[in-house]
């Protein structure tokens, strides 16, 4: 059901933007939506039990640009049939989960890729 | 035979103060022992120092005077070096004296133009005029065959580059050669002869143009030899170029040679950059792969997620479905008993049907008539729309292919971090060389010896310019013999004469060189023989460079040769060209065994005494010991020094 409140654009905090920054640093991804979409599934994976608040997001993408095919959109109609705002949800996933990594950073002084790739759902 | 007596020195080096080493006047050997940096090479350089004025450090002259005074003698206000050497040459006593001291005396002297020199020779205590100086020290000790008598052990791999390299030193080696064997003197008496002949045939020519018969052929003739001039100025011209060219080309081989091996270093952090560049441009790639392949990454991280969320309502929508299945099939098969209930017969078999079968066919129709409940459709409904939604997210998973990647990655990182430390080593190993200077001489080398080429070709075309006018020239003297009177046929016998001399020293030449090679080949082997330990090495052949190869049992030649081989040879070739020299002296031997094992440094101390008359060791205990030098030597051991530390800067020479 389409829910006009919902989001039209996707931001990040500023702390996530600066998480953000490390991660393209690491020459992983092709661009910054890449980072976002990746976090918001390491949130969906790892982020069940975690509790995660923040506000403040900013404007950073259109929805239109960022779920261009509205894969994520299905994803969340599939994931949360329930949640009639996606991009809202897709937004505070994608901020958990880049503070998620940011917190592996910080644990490991660095990213390593292949272990956030390497956990078991 | 050149025999040194006395060696004083002054404030040089190390040697603070004045300080002697007195020369017996036997036969045998000198030794010096003197541990690293007490002064073996100074000692070689003061006379070297005194005899051409020059020193030698690393291979190359130097002539930096504030480098060698002594930093003791110069703090306490003693500016002044000197070093004086007294010998014996024909029989009267020399006394050669450098002293090099400020040009004003009340300042300290800090770079080379502060200091003067005064040079003076004196023989049998009388002073010779400067003039004369130069000339006399010349004759007792030319320059140019300095190496075979002031020689440092590090240096010997030189005589190597006499055995293929046409190298510039390998040529000057071979100049310095051929000059300790007297050769000069037979091929500056054939140039004479050139000279004469060509004066006779310009004679010739003057004569012939008084006379009336021959004043045609003579003005030709005239002509002809001026014409020569020309060419010869010409040609003088080329190889004064070309002479200049090999002087700098040496010089320029020189320079290489100091620093080769930085040179190959750089060669080596060259490669090694290039290799770290082409791994980053993989690694570039691989990068681009994974970011190709993170792309989706967001959907099939999450692929085990939506698989369990599939495999939970799978077999719900099964069974479902199956239920659904069998509706579809049931309207079938209550269609057929409707229509049987009606006709009361059976449509496949047309057989009749009892009453009380209908009834139990009507029941059976009722019991048909199930359905799915609303809520079983709405369901169906989700579940059925789950599973597309899911097979429209779930993408193959690429997880494997990134680890593979950055595992390709992290190799190319631990192989350039391998290469930036080599660098890093290199670097440290090149400091201080300037790599810009040494790759410009690398390079001027290479243009140089082009050009080289182009004016060695340039050369032969002249000479056969010269020699074409030569011919006419011949030809013009024959017809003026045939023509002429009595004084021009006594030009042209005079002629006659000093072209069959020409040819006398020519051939003469060759045979001497011949003649010089054989008994330096011979002597070498003799020589060759008592220093290897090698029993498969039985001999020593020379080329035309005076190189020397070894010749193995089997006839074959030896074609990689140790440091340590090398500098057998090379003694080999020293004690052979001392034999055979008409200029003979003491050797100063620096270092000598140095890259010579246990076995091979015994064998050169029992053959120096048959190398040369007197003969000066420079060593260190490790190289040789007292008690080796004394049981090889015994009686040709005739005196030791030692450079006994008093401080860094500060070494006495005592007499043991």
């Amino acid at each position: 059901m389409e829910n006009t409140n919902d989001k039209t654009t996707i931001g990040l905090t500023n702390e996530n933007k600066i998480i953000l920054e490390r991660i393209k640093e690491k020459n992983y991804f092709k661009d910054e939506m890449d980072i976002a979409k990746f976090a918001m599934s390491y949130a969906i994976i790892y982020g069940e039990d975690e509790v995660y608040t923040a506000s403040g997001y900013g404007t950073k993408w259109n929805v239109g640009t960022f779920d261009n095919g509205n894969k994520l959109r299905t994803l969340l109609s599939v994931l949360m049939p329930e949640n009639n705002e996606p991009y809202r949800q897709i937004e505070e996933l994608s901020n958990k989960g880049l503070f998620l990594i940011g917190k592996h950073i910080e644990k490991n002084n660095d990213l390593f890729i292949e272990e956030i790739l390497n956990i078991k759902f | 035979m050149l025999k040194f007596k006395r060696l004083d020195i002054k404030n040089f080096g190390p040697f603070r103060g004045e300080q002697t080493i007195e020369f017996p006047n036997q036969q045998g050997v000198t030794i010096v022992y003197g541990q690293n940096g007490r002064g073996k090479t100074t000692l070689l350089n003061a006379v070297r120092y005194v005899l051409y004025g020059y020193f030698i450090t690393r291979g190359s002259k130097e002539l930096e005077f504030q480098k060698v005074i002594n930093t003791d003698a110069l703090e306490i206000g003693e500016y002044e070096f000197s070093v004086t050497l007294v010998f014996i040459y024909g029989g009267n006593e020399y006394e050669l004296s450098r002293v090099a001291k400020p040009k004003d005396s009340s300042k300290k002297p800090k770079i080379h133009n502060d200091y003067e020199q005064e040079f003076f020779l004196k023989r049998d205590g009388i002073i010779i005029p400067i003039s004369d100086t130069e000339r006399v020290l010349e004759q007792i000790m030319p320059e140019q065959v300095s190496r075979f008598f002031l020689f440092d052990g590090e240096l010997l791999q030189e005589y190597e580059e006499l055995v293929a390299k046409k190298s510039e030193t390998g040529r000057k080696i071979k100049e310095s050669i051929e000059r300790i064997l007297g050769l000069p003197l037979l091929t500056e008496s054939r140039t004479i002869m050139q000279i004469l002949k060509q004066q006779a045939q310009t004679q010739q020519a003057k004569t012939a143009q008084a006379n009336k018969s021959t004043v045609e052929v003579g003005t030709h003739l005239e002509n002809k030899t001026k014409e020569r001039e020309e060419q010869q100025k010409e040609l003088d011209r080329l190889l004064q170029d070309h002479k200049h060219m090999k002087k700098q080309k040496l010089q320029l081989e020189i320079e290489l040679k100091k620093n080769k091996n930085a040179l190959s270093l750089l060669d080596e952090k060259d490669q090694l950059e290039k290799s770290i560049d082409a791994e980053l441009k993989k690694q570039d790639i691989k990068y681009e792969k994974i970011r190709e392949s993170m792309i989706d990454s967001w959907r099939w991280l999450l692929n085990d997620k939506l698989e369990l969320l599939l495999d939970k309502g799978g077999k719900e929508l099964s069974q479902l479905r199956t239920k659904e299945a069998e509706r579809t099939i049931s309207e079938d098969i209550k269609r057929s008993l409707e229509e049987a209930i009606s006709i009361k017969k059976c449509p496949t078999c047309e057989q009749d049907i009892e009453n009380s079968l209908i009834e139990k066919l009507q029941q059976k129709i009722q019991n048909l008539n199930a359905k799915l409940t609303d809520e079983e459709i709405k369901r169906l409904k989700y579940l059925s729309s789950l599973q597309s939604k899911v097979k429209e997210i779930k993408t193959e998973t690429k997880r494997n292919i990134v680890f593979e990647l950055i595992n390709d990655i992290n190799d190319i990182l631990i192989d350039v971090n391998d290469k930036r430390d080599k660098i890093k080593e290199i670097k440290e190993l090149v400091e201080g060389i300037d790599e810009e200077k040494t790759r410009k001489i690398n390079n001027d080398l290479k243009n140089i010896d082009e050009d080289v080429i182009l004016l060695e070709e340039g050369i032969r075309n002249q000479e056969k310019v010269i020699a074409d006018v030569n011919y006419d020239i011949e030809k013009l003297s024959d017809r003026l013999k045939s023509l002429g009177n009595k004084d021009i046929q006594k030009d042209k016998c005079r002629t006659e004469l000093y072209e069959n001399l020409h040819k006398l020293f020519d051939k003469g030449i060759a045979e001497y060189r011949d003649e010089l090679k054989n008994r330096i080949q011979e002597d070498a082997t003799i020589l060759f023989q008592s220093l290897t330990t090698e029993p498969e090495y039985t001999g020593l052949r020379i080329n035309d460079n005076y190189g020397l190869t070894i010749v193995r049992n089997d006839g074959n030649d030896v074609l990689v040769r140790s440091a340590g081989i090398e500098h057998i040879v090379a003694l080999s070739l020293m004690g052979a060209l001392q034999k055979n020299a008409p200029f003979r002296g003491p050797i100063i031997m620096d270092s000598p065994f140095g890259r010579l094992d246990d076995e091979h440094a015994p064998n050169v101390v029992s053959t120096l005494p048959i190398m040369a008359k007197q003969i000066v060791l420079l060593v260190f205990k490790k190289e040789l010991t007292p008690a080796m030098a004394r049981e090889k030597l015994q009686t040709k051991l005739i005196s030791e020094y030692s450079l006994e530390r008093v401080s860094s800067s500060f070494t006495q020479l005592e007499k043991k």
